[in-house]
């Protein structure tokens, strides 16, 4: 049978801008703070959940909504440092227990959701934007989904790519990333600083959640569900590498879409393995490439997780 | 001493739960050079960094100029003029020379004072201009050390702390380093040094700490300790 | 049609009257007589048959009173629908202690109701409390789940249960003391595979969820539609996933590869995340061109406005999909239609399709108590397949196999409609006889 992969491409097109938003968050604050977030994945569900609600209930226009989706991300996402990592950190906590904490962030969150749903009758929803073909593309349709997420993902990786590299607030967060002892010995107030850090990851995060409930009908799951995919972005990235990220997102979108297309014709291999090519990756990653594809050693970042840090 | 800019009294310190330097007092004057020579492990760089306020500190008090700084975030102190350069890990290395710069003079109102001195740095160190948008991290060893000391200078410290700036260099490259240090000084910058290469180092300071075992074992000029026989003995080895 | 559903109607009555009569000439009272008039009606006419019958009662006898247990969920999973099921097996209770009271019968039912969570774990910590009050039948448990895990349990100490819901293989036990009202899964799939081949599709494209059920049922599909003489890609997909496009790619892929025509057809097999499917296939040129075909878990609201968006209806009205559906019987049942009413003016609601199984689980569970004539599990397990054989209800006939689950399966085959007044409905097409594999279309489904 011929292999027809317009369908694939599209969305791996879509999906790799999505998974790049939301990795790039995680890097973001990986970066800055070495906190492997895993509470990232509530910050796209609450984004998700903000915009649909206004949509569908508040009749506000979607892009005001994605607007509040990405206020209200950012200002979780600064809570949750400020209330929790934030004092575990400065009280010398290992970045282990930072990764478990985050954990239960994200439970405690993604539950308070769970309740919420449950009580207003919106377990499942999605964004009452009509997406609609546009052109007809080989076996597949270019919609206004496409027209909207992959547009937004270049703007938005444009506007960070100029805050990291021509301002001096982005220089100084690379500088905390590259070198933290050295970022304070330089006279940056690292505690303030990194709210900045949290403000944009939670923001993006919000923002590719409130795109993708256009696209998707979520439920309180579906960033957790997500999760692994955004880390197999940013692990293929090195974990905080901004354009390794970047690249990562769409290797895990063209992977995981065209790569099941062609075990599943080749192979026969079911399309309910898809979610095996994301772990597949983020294993080889650590076997055959630590350092991901920004030179950066992945593993040796893991493994400094479970060690102890000097207290500051 | 009323000319102290800096006086750290019964300082012990560490990392976690281990201390690493015991009870020190040590006392830098403004405007000279201060030496802290020792073996390896003797916890020069560690009484260094809790100047800087990188270490735990578990007892003792640290004042600058006056004011009781102990309990001061590193960001806080450097913004009082505390300037510091590591041994390792003394650059950014995935940011650019100019961006090294940029961080170095990060806390100065005047963005225009900054470009401008950075032209100046770059007059100075002509392989800086060179390699101004290359990523620091490409440097070599001895460029770093520039790169590094060009960094804090850049805040325009009042004090510079440098930990062992010619360990592992080439012997052409450490003259100028030493050159460039007492370059620094002549502009009024207090300077301490630490040094494993204890012979170098004493010869070019003022004043010296002789440490071992995390403790302040001996003090005195530069020439006083070199003239003892016992640290003669220890330290540099019959000739 | 109607005529013969009006006999059927009244020989489920005389089953009725002759039981009791039965059970009432074994208390050996002193004969009595007394005239019951039972009237059948169907909706909008007249009365269509009035039955009077003379049946012995004793007079002046002691009351006895007998239980039947109701471990029925009411909160959990099944908070809401649980209380519907609750209160449909209560109505028959009441029916029938009415009608026992006019007849002048010594004999009365009570019920105690204990709540099983809809999990497991409440079923077992319920069931027990039911079995210590000394009850010997019980209606319920709701679940699958909750029925396997109470099945030994049952069986050790001897009492009948009968699910007025659950449909799973899991449950599915022979010679057991389970017995289960509405047909079995294993029933589904063969209506589904024939309704597909019935309308002229050849080729069949599955996507199911990667689960017990999903997997169950389309084995069980493509090995009819198979034994047909159709070809059958089955994909399956991953449930918890949020994204679905890569499946929905595939499921496209297949269907070109057959050719988009009429002789090619798509058969999801799914739960709720269905809509997710709908809603990715709705943009895909080629999905869209086929007939599309459905279990009976996307019969629900959430498919259709204002739950979903209008497109997702749109779509299913465009692939003109078909599904299955336990049926409540044939439209015209008679007994359907005074339910409702009945059900209506006691709760003040509709019943849901599963509070017709529990009307009839509990009237199948009192019977057998009246033609046991003593209150025993062992002796009711016996009699039970008996009872149910002569009975007809709301849900038709209750005739079981050897595993005591519903022999004779009815599906309802829906499709979406888009009615005059601008909203969307499952409406019923067809029915699928699933004794004789027989298919009835009430309409041309194009």
């Amino acid at each position: 049978m011929a292999i027809d992969l317009t369908l694939p491409l599209l969305n791996s097109l879509a999906l790799g801008s999505l998974y790049t938003l939301m990795a790039l968050g995680l890097t973001i604050t990986f970066s800055v703070t070495r906190i492997p977030n895993f509470a990232h994945a509530e910050l796209v569900t609450v984004g998700g959940y903000v915009t649909a609600v206004l949509v569908n209930f508040m009749a506000l226009p979607p892009h005001i909504a994605l607007l509040a989706a990405f206020t209200a991300s950012a200002i979780l996402a600064l809570s949750m440092d400020e209330l929790v990592f934030k004092p575990l950190y400065k009280r010398g906590s290992r970045p282990l227990f930072l990764l478990v904490a985050s954990i239960g962030v994200g439970l405690i969150v993604r539950y308070i959701l769970f309740s919420l749903a449950d009580a207003t009758g919106n377990i499942t929803i999605q964004t009452n934007v009509s997406v609609n073909p546009i052109m007809r593309f080989g076996r597949a349709y270019i919609t206004t989904f496409h027209a909207i997420v992959i547009p937004a993902t270049i703007a938005i990786v444009i506007a960070l790519h100029i805050l990291f590299h021509y301002t001096l607030m982005g220089k100084a967060l690379r500088a905390i990333s590259d070198n933290e002892d050295l970022a304070r010995v330089s006279g940056i107030r690292i505690y303030r600083l990194r709210r900045v850090a949290w403000l944009i990851a939670g923001g993006v995060a919000g923002l590719a959640g409130g795109l993708w409930s256009i696209s998707l009908i979520i439920d309180p799951n579906f960033g957790w569900d997500t999760l692994l995919r955004i880390f197999a972005s940013s692990i293929l990235g090195g974990l905080t590498s901004f354009w390794g990220t970047i690249i990562g997102g769409y290797i895990v979108g063209f992977a995981e879409n065209i790569g099941i297309a062609l075990l599943n014709t080749w192979f026969g291999i079911n399309t309910a393995y898809r979610p095996l090519i994301s772990f597949a990756i983020i294993v080889a990653v650590f076997l055959i490439r630590p350092r991901g594809f920004a030179g950066i050693d992945v593993r040796n970042i893991v493994s400094r997780l479970v060690v102890s840090r000097p207290r500051s | 001493m009323s000319n102290a800019i800096i006086e750290a009294r019964g300082v012990t310190a560490g990392y976690g739960k281990s201390v690493i330097i015991e009870d020190n007092d040590i006392v830098i004057e403004r405007g000279k050079i201060t030496s802290i020579v020792g073996p390896n492990g003797s916890g020069k760089s560690t009484l260094l960094k809790t100047i800087v306020g990188l270490t735990r500190l578990f007892a003792g008090h640290i004042i600058y100029d006056g004011h009781e700084i102990t309990r001061m975030q590193p960001e806080e102190r450097s913004r009082i003029g505390i300037g510091y350069v590591p041994q390792v890990a003394n650059i950014f290395p995935n940011l650019t020379i100019v961006e090294n710069l940029e961080i170095g003079g990060y806390m100065r109102k005047s963005r225009e004072e900054v470009k401008r001195d950075i032209e100046e740095v770059m007059d100075i160190f002509p392989v800086l201009r060179e390699r101004a948008r290359q990523k620091a991290g490409t440097l070599s060893g001895g460029e770093r050390q520039m790169l590094a000391m060009a960094r804090a200078l850049m805040a325009k410290p009042n004090i510079l702390l440098l930990d062992e700036p010619a360990a592992a260099l080439a012997p052409i490259v450490v003259s100028r380093i030493f050159a460039k240090i007492r370059e620094i000084v002549s502009k009024g910058i207090t300077v301490v040094l630490v040094e494993q290469h204890a012979k170098r180092a004493l010869e070019l300071c003022d004043y010296g700490y002789v440490m071992t075992s995390g403790r302040v074992v001996m003090r005195g000029s530069g020439k006083e300790i070199l003239s003892d026989e016992k640290f003669v003995e220890a330290f540099l080895g019959r000739r | 049609m109607a005529s013969k559903t009006v006999v059927t109607a009244i020989v489920a009555v005389v089953v009725v009257l002759i039981a009791v009569s039965g059970i009432v000439f074994m208390m050996g009272g002193q004969p009595q007589t007394v005239t019951v008039t039972t009237t059948v009606f169907q909706a909008g006419e007249a009365p269509t048959a009035t039955i009077t019958t003379t049946v012995f009662t004793g007079a002046a006898v002691e009351q006895k009173e007998y239980t039947i247990g109701l471990a029925i969920a009411v909160s959990g999973g099944y908070a809401v629908d649980g209380p519907r099921r609750r209160n449909a097996a209560i109505l028959a209770i009441e029916e029938m202690n009415e009608l026992l009271e006019r007849s002048g019968s010594p004999i009365r039912f009570k019920w105690i109701h204990e709540d099983t969570k809809s999990t497991a774990e409440g079923a077992i910590a319920a069931v027990p409390k039911l079995a210590a009050a000394g009850v010997q039948i019980i209606v319920g448990p709701l679940a699958t789940s909750e029925t396997k895990a109470v099945l030994d349990f049952l069986n050790s100490r001897k009492i009948v249960a009968i699910s007025p819901s659950s449909t799973g293989t899991a449950a599915r036990v022979k010679d057991d003391f389970v017995f289960r009202m509405p047909p079995p899964d294993v029933y589904q799939a063969p209506a589904i595979a024939r309704i597909a081949w019935e309308v002229g599709v050849r080729n069949l494209v599955i996507l199911a969820r990667n689960d017990d059920y999903g997997k169950g049922l389309a084995d069980g599909v493509e090995e009819t539609f198979i034994q047909l003489g159709g070809k059958v890609t089955k994909l399956l997909y991953d449930y918890t996933q949020p994204d679905l496009s890569a499946d929905v790619e595939r499921a496209s892929a297949a269907v070109a590869n057959y050719g988009a025509n009429e002789q090619t057809g798509v058969l999801v097999i799914g739960f709720d995340e269905t809509v997710k499917i709908y809603d990715r296939a709705r943009l895909d040129p080629v999905l869209s061109e086929v007939r599309w075909f459905g279990n009976d878990a996307v019969k629900r609201p959430t498919f259709l406005p204002p739950e979903s968006k209008e497109e997702i209806a749109e779509f299913q009205r465009k692939v003109r999909i078909l599904g299955t559906a336990p049926a409540v019987g044939p439209e015209d049942n008679p007994l359907v239609k005074s339910f409702v009413e009945r059900y209506k003016e006691r709760f003040g609601e509709e019943p849901s399709l599963y509070s017709y199984y529990a009307y009839d689980a509990a009237m199948v569970a009192m019977l057998t108590v009246l033609a046991a004539g003593e209150y025993n599990g062992e002796t009711f397990k016996e009699l039970l397949p008996w009872v149910a054989m002569h009975y007809y209800g709301v849900t038709g006939w209750k005739l079981l196999d050897e595993y005591g689950d519903s022999a004779a399966p009815l599906y309802d085959i829906w499709t979406v409609v888009k009615q005059p007044d601008g909203t969307w409905a499952f409406k019923v097409v067809g029915l699928y006889d699933g004794a004789t594999g027989s298919i009835k279309f009430y309409e041309e489904v194009g």
